[in-house]
């Protein structure tokens, strides 16, 4: 083991060392003994120590933090880069995302493909922060204000060796006191994109598509089968692996899966059940801001309701045109709208027939006054 | 392999023999790491030692130039980045270890049916605690009593389980 050629090993501190052999269930044996403390931890009929050296002055801080790293790679079979990353980063949930084909062999990927990565795990995480608030089908925008700052706090930590990785560092706050209060929304949102991963990975594996159209609960929207949808690697033999390190902060939770695969062919499915939610899911509460493009009223009369056309952007669409039927006053001031060019905003509940948008239950219309 | 090679994997060579004989274990690193060259360790405790895993990491050196033999030292120049990483507090003792060799290579090593000889002796110093120097280099005296022998190595791995100085 060459220490010296390994960046950062003489950074990693003494406190976040004991922090993550505690959560991994290691037990401090007895006082610290001049600045080394050991913690040993019963495996089958053994018993393995490590040490911890609690002081980074010592000459050979590096050299025995090396050891010890070498030792957890053993014992929890896995690579030592990987541990050291554990130690090194700020304490979080660390969701990686790995891409295995002929073309990431070396380590790196086309541009456009880590973009469309990159976008793909914002927009994975960011459906699983609005399921985490309230499950839905369906979200027909993507803009929760706390699930946006949740996203905004989120690190993308270095790239790591082993075909291409990209990795989602979540904030999580340690507990305090005990008994421990509800967990964190950060911890929450990581959970509840796991199990949404491991619904995926269970409706493949038992080749059942459908039983996606049914786990909103879970955290399956649309909208995160759609981003699963787009990380789809290309070319054959190829794979897209996700796991989680949970942050050493907190306790670590049980799941059913910490990690999934998804072969290459699976994801045409994850596309399919996508579009399947998004058309047949109403969206109940939904605001609509944009412009009036067009009016239709079969019978005049300024007390006659009418329908009007909105255009809008909507998630998943790009750019929508939306019917809305108005009463006489709402249609009104939709004509003046239409006519001077500006904004309106009305809400309602969403729903798709075919290819047309129609907007139930219409409430709170209004003009936007124009932008100075 | 050059001459200083073949010095550097004879003292690997005497060290790894001398520990066996005492039944502890070698680690080697791969590079001079933090001037720590192998590390030897114990699986219990020693001479009533609560220290269950006692160990010392040993700088290794090697030379057959006589002039460096002196009647009851043998001197070794370090600079002083060297020096100073040598006596630094460090959580393991560290021992600066030199073995003699003879002028004549065809003398460093040899076989019979009956025997293996390295020769000839290997010499140890603990410089913890040693005052800082403002020279680029220093030459250090390792006692001629400090041998590097499986008796004297018992002896240091038992102190350093006690949690004695060496």
């Amino acid at each position: 083991m060459n220490v010296s050629l390994v960046p950062g090993i003489d950074a990693v501190r003494p406190s976040d060392v004991q922090q993550y052999l505690r959560q991994k269930g290691w037990l401090p044996r007895g006082e610290p003994r001049e600045e080394v403390v050991e913690y040993i931890q019963a495996v089958d009929d053994t018993t393995v120590k490590v040490r911890v050296l609690l002081d980074p002055a010592f000459s050979d801080y590096a050299l025995r933090t090396a050891e010890l790293i070498d030792v957890l790679a053993r014992f929890e079979r896995r690579a030592f880069l990987e541990i050291l990353d554990d130690l090194l980063i700020p304490p979080g949930d660390r969701i990686r995302f790995r891409i295995f084909s002929e073309s990431t062999r070396s380590g790196t990927i086309a541009l456009d493909d880590s973009i469309r990565l990159r976008q793909a795990a914002r927009q994975l995480f960011l459906s699983s922060a609005h399921s985490t608030l309230k499950p839905q089908r369906h979200f027909a925008r993507l803009a929760q204000a706390s699930a946006l700052e949740l996203l905004r706090d989120c690190r993308e930590t270095q790239t790591e060796r082993g075909s291409y990785v990209t990795s989602l560092l979540v904030p999580v706050t340690p507990p305090v006191g005990s008994p421990e209060l509800e967990e964190p929304y950060a911890r929450r949102v990581t959970r509840t994109l796991m199990g949404a991963l491991a619904e995926a990975f269970r409706s493949v594996e038992v080749g059942e598509p459908a039983t996606l159209l049914d786990r909103a609960q879970s955290g399956v929207s649309s909208n995160f089968l759609t981003a699963l949808a787009d990380m789809r690697p290309s070319g054959e033999r190829s794979f897209v692996e996700i796991d989680v390190s949970w942050s050493r902060a907190r306790p670590e939770p049980v799941l059913a899966r910490s990690r999934v695969k998804f072969e290459q062919g699976v994801f045409g499915m994850f596309t399919e059940a996508a579009r399947a939610l998004r058309e047949t899911s109403p969206v109940p509460g939904l605001e609509v801001e944009g412009f009036v493009v067009r009016l239709e009223r079969p019978e005049k009369g300024v007390e006659q309701p009418g329908e009007v056309i909105i255009a809008t952007p909507l998630e998943g669409y790009g750019s929508a045109k939306i019917h809305v039927r108005l009463s006489g006053a709402a249609y009104a001031a939709a004509t003046n709208a239409h006519r001077d060019g500006l904004q309106v905003r009305v809400f309602g509940t969403l729903t798709k027939m075919g290819r047309r948008f129609e907007l139930r239950d219409p409430s709170g219309f209004e003009l936007l006054a124009e932008a100075s | 392999m050059t001459p200083e090679q073949k010095k550097e994997e004879l003292s690997r060579a005497y060290v790894h023999a001398v520990a066996a004989r005492c039944g502890f274990a070698v680690g080697s690193w791969s590079q001079d790491q933090g001037c720590v060259d192998v590390s030897i360790g114990a699986s219990s405790a020693l001479g009533g030692g609560t220290l269950e895993d006692p160990r010392l990491d040993l700088q290794l050196k090697c030379t057959s130039d006589g002039r460096t033999l002196h009647e009851d030292h043998i001197a070794w120049q370090l600079t002083r980045p060297h020096y100073d990483k040598l006596r630094a507090r460090s959580s393991i003792p560290k021992l600066l270890v030199v073995l003699v060799l003879p002028g004549l290579e065809a003398q460093w090593l040899d076989h019979s049916a009956e025997a293996l000889v390295i020769r000839r002796c290997a010499y140890w110093l603990s410089m913890a605690g040693l005052p800082p120097i403002t020279s680029d280099s220093k030459v250090v005296h390792l006692p001629r009593t400090n041998v590097f022998s499986p008796e004297q190595l018992m002896s240091m791995m038992e102190r350093v389980s006690r949690g004695e100085p060496l």
